[in-house]
Parts: structure tokens; C-alpha cells; sequence
């Protein structure tokens, strides 16, 4: 009688929640709405980044044009230039550590929805399911946390959505990369209007071990992005054609 | 009149009071950090079976009857050594100087092997003499007191370093067993400086040349600045491509940037390969190189010695056990952790640990070191020849006909 009684709860509980899709539409509402995001064909973003405690900071610049290139320089002090990106599919990374290649699998998949620029407005192409958990109170904020399950057989992460302003304030995910799987967690802040947009302008990241603070800097959106500056390294594009062969 | 004076006394024992409080206050803190991240970061949760809580009950009250910053940072270093692995420790504050400020890094350019308990010169007109002391130190005793063969050849290189413009007087004994003192002056490093996270700033010495036609000798001082590192390797297989092998030359390597090891691999490979598997407390991760454009794909030789330690060890140990180099020369230091560097509230800089490393072939290297496949001593009679039997051994390899 008093499992069932709990249980009982636990369901009207449940059904007193907002669902994962009304959540994440007002999230796309609060942050410049559906109309705004089909029409965002490029972005520029530039970020300083530092790897908290390890005396380890840099810049990161992001070029991305709607619906599949994209190119990354990271440069931090002691390690130099590295760059990733996103040619007509083929997603890439280049740096004097990791050498030259082509992403594939879970890997490449991840870094195609983390390029995409309209994928806040477009989460139904990326996520077979999505669902509310609980509501509850993180840092001293009460959210919604939702999970959402990728379509790509990733694994299923958690975000922790503002209950009054229905602006994300953390996510819990795992990156996937070339050397294994690292559990990531990001927490941002300082949401800023730029342009049609209200974005985070600061972000704090556990990735494994290591914290990095990272700062926007600037955003552009629609501004021209020359197909020279998207291209990547020749090393890469003689890759990308040993590979259609 | 007295009375101010008094005051003023009084004062002044106070500011020092206050003064002394804030330092053993920031050691404290230090401590307490140091305690704090090893609890949470080590890559074994349970700290190999070493209770934590009573080794801070046990030390952190010494910290705070600390009469100076010195003293309180020998109790943090006991805290750490309670670990018994490598890559934990403290670096003096006064370490992390200005590039301009007077550096420990004067260089006497003597190389030198330890022989039956003895350092044996192995370079210039006194090559193969003993050194007896060092600036009235004595040498052998020195090198008794250290515990492993990577500690009597660090022993050996301190007291063989100093400040630049400094003089070294040497107590050189031949082999005729005639003694004489001959002076070295420490001069200026010629290599520029590596600056890398909160490691103080590191002399880089990257050098390529062609051995005859048939072999290529590189030679690495450390693992840092990853695009520097890159031109070299693209120097040494463009220029190289028609030689039968390359040398890679780890001796006296301690080490850097851990990730160096799969970018060196990857101009000696065709398809990726795993150099091994760095365990942290939250994930696994395998420590993967991939084939760079041109790959040199001749016989690679590595050499290594007590002095190679860390990345210069996951680097031989991978090349080893993928079977693409041999090595050559002596077993290596068994200091094969990675780890991350962070500033203390003292302004000491605190190395610890973040992963354990187990080889591809499923070794565990900290401790052991990596042996080499083909295990060369050098001689005191080879020394006095200047001759350099892990390179020519090397050498030879790849030169032969097979």
C-alpha cells in the first residue's frame, strides 16, 4: 500500500513537470527564437581560455558557416596552434602534437553537433529522446534537469535548465575523443543579447582532471567568412581525397 | 620619551609577529591544498592503502609550529613522499625566477658516466679521469648517499652546475692515478628557454645531424614546445628519407609535455598505434599517435639511460613495445607518471600526479624503468676515448646489412 502510495506520488510528481520538449522550445524562445536561428547562416566566435591552476591560457577563434564548415584555432602558451574543423563533412584536426587526421564515429558525430550553429533550435535532429527528471536546486538556482539522449548512440547527457528563465545553466556530458571517453561538465553564465541572440559569455569546465574558465571575447553573426579561412591544412585535404579513393 | 620608544619596539614586534602569522598561515594553506588536491585528484582513490586523514594529523600541526617557510615546506614534501611514486613534489618559490635574474643553469659542458661508484669524465683532454671533488666536495660520497642510479647521476650533475661566470675547481684523478685541480667556468646556456605552464623556465637543446649516409641522430633535451619539436622531426626524415635508420637520442631527457611521445611516434609510423593506456580516477585514456603525412618508415633506434625519464620513457617504452625502435644503452629512471603543476598560496610550485601508465605491451614502468633491449655499460677505457658505445652500438645496428 505505501510503495504504491509512493509511487503514486512519484508519478503526479512527475506529471506536474514541464516536459523535456517544452523546455528546451522555451530555451530556443528566451535565447532569440526559432525564426532567428533558421536564418543564421555564419558565426565568429573568440574566446580567452584558461586552464585554471596550471598557468596554461589562450585563445580560441571559431568560424562557422551554416550548414557543415567550419575551422577552430586554439593557442595556449607552451603547447602552440591547434585546429579542428568541419569541411563538407569531414571533420579534421591538425596540431604539432596529435599530427593530421580525420575524425570518425562518435567522435566526428559529437564534433558535428557541437559545430552546428542552429543546433539549439534544431535539438529534434540530434536527440532520439529527451526527458524531464526532476526539478531541484543547483548552486542555489532552481532548474529543471533534463536528459537527453543522442541519436548517434551517444551517451545520454544532463542539463540543468533555469526554472525562471529558462536559460541553461549547467550540462553534464561525455566528450568523446580520439584517446577515450572524458566525463565534462560545463556551467555557464553572464548571458548577453548580441544581436538577435542571448548567449553565455562565461563558461567553467571540468573536463576529467582540469578546469577551464573560458570568456567570450567577441561574437559576429553573418558576417562574410571567406572559404579560405574555412579550409583546412593541405596534410588534410590529402586525406580527405586518399579517403574518397 | 621611553615610553614611545617602547611603543615603537612593541609595534615593530608586532608587525613581525603579524609578518611571521601571515607566512605560516599561507603554509598552511599550502598544506591544506596540497592535502586537498591529492585526496581528490590522485589516480588511486585509495592512496595505495596510505591513510590520508592521520598523515595530516600527523604533519599539518608540524607546519604550523614552522619557524620559517623552509621548514614548513619540508613537512609538505613528507606529506608527499608518503605517496613513494615520482612526479609529486614542491619547487621552491625561488625557483620561478625572471629570465634576466641570476639562473642555476651555468653549464660546464662536461659529460660524464658513472662507473663502480665513481663519476668518469667523458668528454674534453681529461676524458676518463675520475672526478674526486667538486669545489672540495667530494664526489664519491655523494654518489654513495643516493639511492638509485637516476639520483647518482642527478647527485653528480648539481654539484657540476651553478650559477653562469661561477668557477667549478675539479679534482681529477687519471689513470695513471696522478691527482691534479683543473678549474671549469660555468657559462650561459646556449639553447633557448622552454616556458611551460608553472614549470620553471626549462634550457631547450634540439639538435639533428646526418651520421654518413646511412644513419640520422636526433637528439631531444626535453619534451616541450610541440612546433619547435615538429620542425625537427621534419628536418630530420626530409633530410633523412634515403638513410637506412634514425637515432633518437633520450639520454639525460627528463622528460615535459607527455603527449610529445605520440607526436615524435608519428613520424616513425604508417597507421595509428597505441603507446599505452593512462589510467586517472575518472576514465582510461590510450595515449594514441597517428602517422604524420611523410613517415620515415627505416630502422629507429632509441637511446636512453639513467638520466631519461617520464616522456622520454613512455616514448622508448612505446617505440619498444610496438617493436619499431630498439633500444639501446642503459635501464632508464622508472619516473613514468603524468602529472599537472600548480602554484601554492607561497608562491612554491606543487607537482602531482594525475594518471598511473601501463606500456601497450601492459608494463608498469614507475619504478623500473625501461630496459633497454640491447644493455650497454660504457667503460672507463671507452670514456678515455671519447668514444660513445650506445651510439655506435646503435649505429652499427642500423648500418648492418640484414
Amino acid at each position: 500500500m505505501r510503495i504504491t502510495l509512493l509511487l503514486l506520488a512519484s508519478l503526479l510528481k512527475a506529471a506536474d513537470l514541464p516536459t523535456a520538449e517544452t523546455l528546451l522550445d522555451r530555451f530556443v524562445e528566451a535565447t532569440g527564437g526559432k525564426a532567428a536561428y533558421s536564418q543564421l547562416k555564419s558565426q565568429i566566435t573568440r574566446t580567452e581560455i584558461e586552464f585554471v591552476g596550471a598557468g596554461i591560457k589562450g585563445t580560441n577563434t571559431s568560424l562557422n558557416v551554416y550548414p557543415n564548415r567550419a575551422h577552430t584555432t586554439m593557442e595556449l602558451t607552451g603547447l602552440g596552434k591547434m585546429f579542428s574543423g568541419n569541411w563538407d563533412g569531414n571533420v579534421w584536426e591538425s596540431s604539432a602534437i596529435q599530427g593530421q587526421r580525420l575524425v570518425t564515429g562518435a567522435e566526428r558525430s559529437m564534433m558535428l553537433r557541437l559545430t552546428d550553429i542552429r543546433a539549439a533550435a534544431d535539438w529534434c535532429k540530434y536527440y532520439a529522446s529527451v526527458t524531464t527528471e526532476a526539478e531541484e536546486t543547483v548552486d542555489g538556482q532552481v532548474c529543471y534537469r533534463i536528459v537527453s539522449t543522442p541519436k548517434d548512440g551517444g551517451k545520454p547527457e544532463t542539463s540543468w535548465i533555469l526554472k525562471d528563465s529558462g536559460l541553461v545553466y549547467r550540462t553534464r556530458m561525455t566528450l568523446v575523443t580520439q584517446m577515450g571517453e572524458i566525463p565534462m561538465e560545463v556551467t555557464v553564465s553572464e548571458y548577453r543579447k548580441v544581436g538577435p541572440f542571448l548567449l553565455p559569455h562565461v563558461s567553467n569546465q571540468q573536463v576529467g582532471p582540469q578546469k577551464i574558465a573560458s570568456k567570450v571575447k567577441e561574437i559576429l553573426y553573418d558576417t562574410a567568412i571567406e572559404d579560405a579561412q574555412l579550409e583546412p591544412p593541405a596534410e588534410i585535404k590529402t586525406l580527405i581525397a586518399k579517403e574518397k579513393k | 620619551m621611553s615610553r614611545t620608544i617602547r611603543y615603537v619596539c612593541l609595534g615593530a614586534l608586532l608587525i613581525l609577529c603579524a609578518h611571521s602569522q601571515t607566512n605560516i598561515q599561507l603554509s598552511l594553506d599550502s598544506f591544506d591544498q596540497v592535502w586537498r588536491t591529492i585526496n581528490e585528484k590522485h589516480f588511486d582513490p585509495n592512496l595505495n592503502g596510505i591513510d590520508w586523514n592521520a598523515a595530516r594529523e600527523e604533519l599539518r600541526p608540524k607546519v604550523a609550529a614552522s619557524t620559517s617557510k623552509e621548514k614548513a615546506r619540508k613537512h609538505t614534501e613528507a606529506l608527499l613522499a608518503k605517496l613513494g611514486h615520482s612526479h609529486v613534489g614542491i619547487t621552491p618559490a625561488e625557483a620561478y625566477r625572471d629570465l634576466d635574474a641570476p639562473r642555476l643553469d651555468g653549464q660546464s659542458g662536461l659529460k660524464f658516466e658513472i662507473i663502480g661508484g665513481d663519476a668518469i669524465l667523458a668528454n674534453t683532454a681529461h676524458a676518463g679521469a675520475v672526478i674526486r671533488e667538486v669545489n672540495g666536495r667530494r664526489v664519491r660520497e655523494r654518489i654513495a648517499r643516493a639511492t638509485t642510479p637516476t639520483l647518482k647521476r642527478l647527485a653528480v650533475r648539481n654539484m657540476l652546475g651553478g650559477l653562469p661566470g661561477e668557477t667549478l675547481e675539479l679534482l681529477l684523478e687519471d689513470d695513471q692515478g696522478k691527482v691534479a685541480s683543473h678549474k671549469v667556468e660555468l657559462t650561459k646556456p646556449t639553447s633557448r628557454l622552454a616556458q611551460f605552464g608553472h614549470l620553471p623556465a626549462i634550457p631547450l637543446d634540439f639538435h639533428f645531424e646526418q651520421l654518413g649516409s646511412q644513419s640520422g641522430y636526433v637528439r631531444i633535451s626535453s619534451f616541450f614546445d610541440p612546433e619547435a619539436l615538429q620542425d625537427l622531426f621534419k628536418q630530420a626524415t626530409t633530410a633523412c628519407n634515403k638513410c637506412r635508420g634514425i637515432i633518437i637520442d633520450l639520454r639525460d631527457n627528463p622528460g615535459g609535455i607527455g603527449a610529445l611521445a605520440t607526436a615524435v611516434t608519428g613520424w616513425f609510423i604508417d597507421k595509428s598505434v597505441t603507446l599505452g593506456t593512462l589510467y586517472l580516477r575518472q576514465t582510461k585514456l590510450q595515449l594514441i599517435a597517428n602517422p604524420r603525412p611523410e613517415p620515415f618508415l627505416g630502422k629507429v633506434a632509441v637511446l636512453i639511460n639513467s638520466g631519461s625519464a617520464s616522456t622520454a620513457e613512455f616514448l622508448a617504452a612505446g617505440l619498444q613495445d610496438i617493436h619499431r625502435a630498439k633500444v639501446f644503452g642503459q635501464t632508464s629512471a622508472g619516473m613514468a607518471l603524468p602529472s599537472a603543476i600548480e602554484k601554492l598560496p607561497t608562491g612554491d610550485g606543487f607537482q602531482y600526479t594525475t594518471a598511473d601508465y601501463i606500456t601497450a605491451g601492459g608494463i608498469h614502468i614507475e619504478g623500473l624503468g625501461v630496459v633497454p633491449d640491447v644493455l650497454i655499460e660504457p667503460t672507463r677505457q671507452q670514456l678515455t676515448k671519447q668514444m660513445d658505445p650506445a651510439l655506435t652500438a646503435a649505429r652499427t645496428w642500423i648500418e648492418a646489412k640484414e
